[in-house]
């Protein structure tokens, strides 16, 4: 990367063209966010909403955000506001912000982004809801800004699903925010949970119980809490993956020892089967247009992941090189894959392009596992391991953030990343 | 009487200290500007030697080593993080390959030192596997003082667009060509162009 | 080149002011739990043998200690009711891969036990992937304990 960085120089002073100078690296230190106090902000909680909107913009370390002591000014209006003032500062972005009191209950926030580098407000934005909606209200407004400022979708009011394992023979399938709050328990059991999958529309999960002594597949409805397993011959059905059309479920059944993928039709309750090799194959991964699937396989001898067009049947080997490739899933755009990448017993998290044959490992830690990207395709959460102790950590794509999520009593796995909500 | 010369005594002493103040401190402030340019005459100096070292190439390794360390020293002094091991390479090799010109090698060395400062300020937004790049055209003053850009070609990005204009506006000024000789600097950067890419992850 | 000046003179910056305008409102909403435990269990044949054959990493394939340690095994298969075969794996490795891979090496102690004579239809196989460790640390003398197939005579 850097050599090329540095062959890019273009020079050019004999001949008539105006000289190039190519920028390609870019700064290493964080874009700095400052978020000042929202006027009458202190009347509406405990809480504020900046600083919620802060811990939020924060959350994975994307930014660095200056404290409130340091700020010269506290505008609350386009008026007060004087640019040399975060210029100082060398703050890049500044959301401001006034609450209105319409009742004693309802809240009129009006709010907005300035780029100081371009001397600019880069957004207005307004939001009404409850006082005792302040974390979703500070959610949507941090969104807001977020795509203001990158451009992509803001994650903050997505939810994380995972397996908690709090001793042995205790197993509980958990949703909380992405930020590890509000943590609502789904389903407890004695025997082992797995592999927890998200529905597009976010009102359904699919997972994995041994609950009847054997893996099944389980589809939970998340507002009444309905359960209910899915119809196959098979006495092990395992990986299920919604597809983002909603229309099927993509799982693995072992007919007498042999684990294949098929798809479960969500209408007609129909299966079919995709895969036919006596080999192991599973860890399916739908393609965000739902018309491909990765999944891995060790027909060439080793774990190796292959990418199946669900139309024509058709399987092309994606990894080549190293001894344990598994479980990938692709990101947002189609074209990149996350997959788990073990070498010499090392397994590291690594991202893939489906056309390069490199692999980039992304994660130090040693058993790495079960990635799972954000809707916006900039944020991996993964599980790892510490002594005895299972975490989640994750990072973002331009490396420079890395973070972890709160320990829990147990070993926490299997991070599932909801899609965003409509 | 005396209420009054006490008063007077000490606005003069008062008046004094803050004369002297402000003339230190102003002093202090010039100083800096003066050191901060005259290192890189140092520089410029060098590339005679160059010259006539072209039919002689393993001398003129040996000689040249003082002009890398007063590089480096440029580099520090401009307070830019150090040359990392490729650069180093690669500005040995700019200037030992004889058929540089003098002009090329003095260019080359404002390009390098432009670049890490542009790098060294613009906040790439974090975009996913795109690989898109913006043009911006940049009118210098001799001074280093940026008069004006504009933007030439766009990404279609307007994140990535902004992301660029911010890290140029927020420079204001490029130091880096100072001290070049005024020919090449008409000839190459009093007005140029800086390409930001963003090459996927 | 032409169209290089002609988008210098059309290019625009602090003259238009992009700024994006946003109106919200907030919903909020709630999980259910669910919970329902069946828990099935069996009487379990004493037999004096050890019940666990191991395998290699990322393998399902029985060494010849393991087949002889099988062998022991046979008399006592045939007389017993039936057979629970599970298998398992150590935690290298991804989970959903591992639970297939556990499945792999109980059907090869399966193949095994019916080459032998066993009856097919009294052997049940399962597998519980990396999930029921019987060592929780992260070094080779935990991972050999892990890397089992448990048989269970009823």
């Amino acid at each position: 990367m850097r050599i090329l960085f540095l062959f890019f120089l273009i020079l050019s002073p004999l001949s008539e063209s105006k000289l190039k100078i190519e920028i390609t690296q870019g700064s290493e230190t964080l874009p700095k966010i400052a978020i000042v106090p929202f006027q009458n902000e202190i009347l509406s909680g405990r809480e504020t909403i900046s600083s919620l909107v802060e811990a939020n913009m924060t959350l994975f370390g994307e930014f660095n955000s200056i404290k409130k002591t340091e700020m010269l000014s506290y505008p609350n209006s386009e008026e007060n506001f004087f640019y040399r003032d975060w210029r100082l500062l060398e703050v890049d972005y500044v959301v401001i912000g006034r609450v209105d009191n319409t009742d004693l209950t309802n809240l009129d926030i009006n709010y907005l982004v300035f780029d100081i580098g371009l001397k600019k407000i880069i957004l207005k934005g307004d939001i009404s809801g409850n006082l005792n909606e302040l974390e979703q209200i500070s959610k949507i407004i941090s969104n807001r800004a977020y795509q203001s400022i990158t451009g992509l979708d803001g994650v903050f009011n997505t939810k994380l699903a995972y397996i908690l394992n709090p001793n042995k023979n205790s197993y509980k399938i958990y949703i909380s925010d992405i930020d590890g709050s509000n943590e609502q328990l789904l389903f407890k059991s004695l025997s082992p949970l797995m592999s927890p999958s998200w529905s597009a529309d976010r009102k359904k999960l699919a997972y994995v119980s041994f609950e009847r002594g054997y893996p099944e597949i389980y589809i939970q409805d998340l507002l009444t809490g309905n359960r209910s397993s899915i119809d196959t011959l098979g006495m092990s059905n395992s990986a299920p993956v919604w597809s983002p059309d909603s229309k099927y479920i993509a799982f693995v059944m072992s007919m007498s020892g042999n684990p294949d993928i098929y798809l479960y039709n969500l209408r007609n309750k129909k299966i079919s089967r995709l895969t036919r090799h006596y080999g192991i194959d599973t860890e399916p991964a739908w393609s965000p247009n739902s018309k491909k699937l990765l999944f891995t396989s060790n027909r060439s001898g080793s774990p190796q992941i292959y990418e199946l067009i669900v139309s024509t049947g058709r399987i092309k080997r994606v990894t080549l090189d190293g001894d344990y490739n598994a479980r990938a899933r692709y990101f947002p755009n189609g074209k990149d894959i996350v997959l788990v990448h073990g070498n010499d017993g090392v397994f590291h998290i690594a991202t893939k392009n489906l056309k390069s044959r490199f692999i980039n490992s992304i994660s130090k830690t040693s058993l790495d596992e079960s990635p799972t990207i954000s809707p916006n395709g900039n944020i991996i959460i993964y599980a790892t391991k510490k002594k005895t102790q299972g975490f989640l950590a994750g990072l973002t794509l331009n490396g420079k953030s890395k973070f972890t999520l709160p320990v829990q009593e147990g070993s926490v796995r299997e991070p599932a990343w909801s899609p965003l909500a409509n | 009487m005396t209420n009054f010369s006490i008063g007077f005594v000490s606005s003069i002493v008062i008046h004094t200290l803050l004369f002297l103040f402000l003339t230190i401190d102003l002093t202090l402030k010039s100083n800096k500007k003066e050191n901060f340019s005259s290192v890189p005459i140092k520089f410029i100096s060098l590339p005679e030697e160059i010259k006539t070292i072209t039919s002689m190439p393993q001398k003129a390794i040996k000689k040249l080593e003082p002009t890398v360390q007063s590089l480096l020293e440029v580099n520090e002094i401009l307070n830019k993080p150090e040359l990392d091991i490729f650069a180093q390479e690669n500005l040995n090799a700019d200037i030992t390959a004889s058929n540089l010109s003098k002009e090329n090698k003095e260019v080359q060395l404002r390009i390098n030192l432009i670049q890490k400062r542009i790098n060294s300020v613009w906040k790439k937004p974090p975009l996913i596997n795109q690989d898109i790049q913006v043009e911006i055209t940049i009118n210098l003053a001799p001074s280093g003082e940026i008069l004006s850009f504009k933007l030439l070609n766009s990404s279609k990005n307007k994140v990535f667009d902004d992301s660029a204009l911010a890290a140029i506006s927020n420079i204001s000024f490029l130091p880096e060509v100072i001290n070049l000789d005024r020919r090449y600097f008409e000839k190459n950067f009093r007005s140029f162009n800086l390409v930001f890419k963003s090459m996927g992850n | 080149m032409k169209n290089q000046y002609a988008a210098l003179i059309f290019a625009t910056f602090f003259v238009i002011s992009c700024t994006t305008t946003v109106s919200d409102k907030v919903t909020s909403s709630d999980y259910a739990s669910a919970e329902s435990d069946v828990y099935v269990s069996a009487e379990k044949l004493d037999i004096n043998l050890s019940d666990k054959i191991y395998f290699n990493f990322d393998k399902a394939s029985l060494t010849d200690s393991s087949k002889e340690l099988i062998s022991e095994y046979i008399d006592f298969a045939k007389n017993a009711k039936a057979i629970r075969l599970e298998g398992h794996c150590d935690e290298r490795g991804t989970r959903e891969y591992n639970l297939a891979l556990g499945e792999k090496r109980a059907i090869e102690v399966k193949n095994y036990l019916i080459i032998k004579g066993v009856s097919s239809s009294k052997i049940k196989v399962i597998s519980y992937g990396e999930e029921k460790p019987i060592e929780l640390g992260s070094d080779e003398s935990s991972w050999k304990e892990n890397r089992r197939v448990e048989i269970s005579l009823f």
